[in-house]
């Protein structure tokens, strides 16, 4: 689960790489995630920047603390998770439609890109 | 806690000057209590100077440095005794074997615990017998560290503790420095001309650059603070108007028509005023590294100073 090297801030990489492993089964509902002293020796990263991601997860809903034990993934965080997972698809699409406007590309013209890149990817329709 | 809980280490208008050269110029460092500080500069910045200073090897041309709660020049040995210090390079003799130096600091340290010394010794793989010399250059600067922590210092300063390490050791030797800070409440102040090695395991960085600090505050806000904005401006606009529409403007760079701008305490509505002002109309943010961003405060310095 290594952070990736974007030019995010660390904090949102480490938070992003939960949220993807949740996602892709890593770590169920329920399941434990490890705490903030093996996360930062193994990432080599500082222990307040793991902190704060995992509060941003707590708020978020998508992990919750038990008092003495530790850092589990909430029973309910597939909401949460969805919401986050919308939230990026967002940003990315906004991205993609103002290089398109830069670009003088029209709606249709766009909208044919997605479509096409939809199919590509071998998803349901 | 009288005037500044919450500091390890403040520096007051730190200067040191070395004939007429300025070699560090009005300090104002504040290191949290706790944080792991990135002290980034090219080389010649004056890191190892500042450092000296903060340590009490050298002499301030003026300015004052302030340990926890204690003046440095008012109460030199009490200040001292707080900090551990890991030289740029190793001090051992190299003939020497690595007991033989373990008990030279236990006469010569006051505070020194070897139940410590030796339980960080079996920690970091180093073996007693072994001559000075023969070691790696991953392992002699873990001795470094050993030697630095062995009197438990509350703060530990760092001066380029990695440079020549290659990546296996750094990592090592990160985990090491990470785990003397997660094991008690320490502060770790660490320099570097490199903010791609240290910048993960910081989360406070201070800027120099020709003996000034010219940024200082949490990594985290530095990213989410600054910012490139790319715009497209219909008609041909110089760099003069530009800076003039905003004084966060620290580097314009251009490529055909656009025009990225690397703008420090973003926020969207001042994205919004530029791209209405430069007459764009579209922009596009983008977050940057923090190494761009050093790179980009350092020539954006440069520009407003020449």
């Amino acid at each position: 689960m290594a952070a990736s090297d974007s030019n995010l801030p660390v904090f949102q990489q480490v938070a992003d790489s939960i949220r993807h492993a949740i996602a892709a089964g890593v770590f169920a509902p329920g399941d434990a995630i490890p705490s903030v002293r093996a996360q930062s020796l193994k990432l080599k990263i500082n222990p307040n920047t793991i902190q704060r991601a995992y509060e941003m997860l707590e708020r978020e809903g998508i992990i919750e603390s038990r008092r003495g034990i530790g850092m589990f993934v909430s029973k309910a965080s597939e909401g949460p998770a969805r919401a986050s997972a919308l939230e990026s698809v967002r940003e990315a699409f906004e991205h993609g439609i103002r290089t398109s406007i830069a670009a003088g590309l029209s709606r249709a013209a766009t909208d044919s890109v997605y479509t096409k890149a939809w199919q590509r990817s071998g998803a349901k329709p | 806690m009288s005037d500044t809980p919450g500091l390890a280490i403040e520096t007051t208008g730190l200067s040191r000057r070395f004939g007429k050269h300025l070699a560090v110029d009005g300090l104002n460092l504040a290191v949290p209590r706790g944080a792991i500080y990135g002290f980034i500069g090219l080389n010649g910045a004056g890191k190892s100077t500042t450092i000296r200073m903060l340590i009490g090897l050298l002499a301030p041309s003026a300015g004052s440095v302030r340990i926890r709660d204690t003046e440095l020049a008012r109460d030199p040995v009490a200040a001292k005794a707080r900090v551990g210090y890991v030289p740029d390079r190793p001090t051992a003799y190299p003939w020497m074997r690595v007991r033989e130096v373990l008990a030279f600091c236990e006469g010569v340290i006051p505070s020194w615990s070897p139940t410590l010394a030796s339980h960080l010794l079996k920690k970091y793989r180093i073996d007693p017998r072994s001559r000075i010399r023969s070691l790696s250059k991953g392992t002699g600067a873990k001795l470094s560290l050993l030697l630095a922590l062995a009197h438990d210092p509350e703060i530990l300063i760092l001066d380029e503790p990695t440079d020549g390490l290659d990546p296996i050791a750094r990592d090592e030797f990160f985990e090491e420095v990470l785990r003397a800070s997660l094991d008690s409440p320490r502060t770790v102040l660490i320099s570097s001309h490199s903010l791609q090695d240290i910048q993960r395991a910081t989360d406070h960085l201070g800027f120099l650059h020709n003996g000034r600090l010219i940024f200082q505050g949490a990594t985290d806000d530095l990213l989410s603070s600054t910012k490139r904005l790319r715009l497209m401006p219909q008609s041909p606009i110089d760099d003069g108007t530009l800076r003039k529409l905003s004084p966060d403007i620290s580097h314009i760079a251009r490529e055909g028509r656009a025009v990225t701008l690397t703008l420090r305490n973003f926020t969207p509505a001042a994205a919004e005023s530029l791209r209405s002002a430069s007459h764009s109309p579209v922009f596009d943010i983008a977050d940057l590294s923090l190494d761009d961003a050093f790179k980009d405060i350092v020539k954006g310095m440069e520009t407003t100073c020449s």
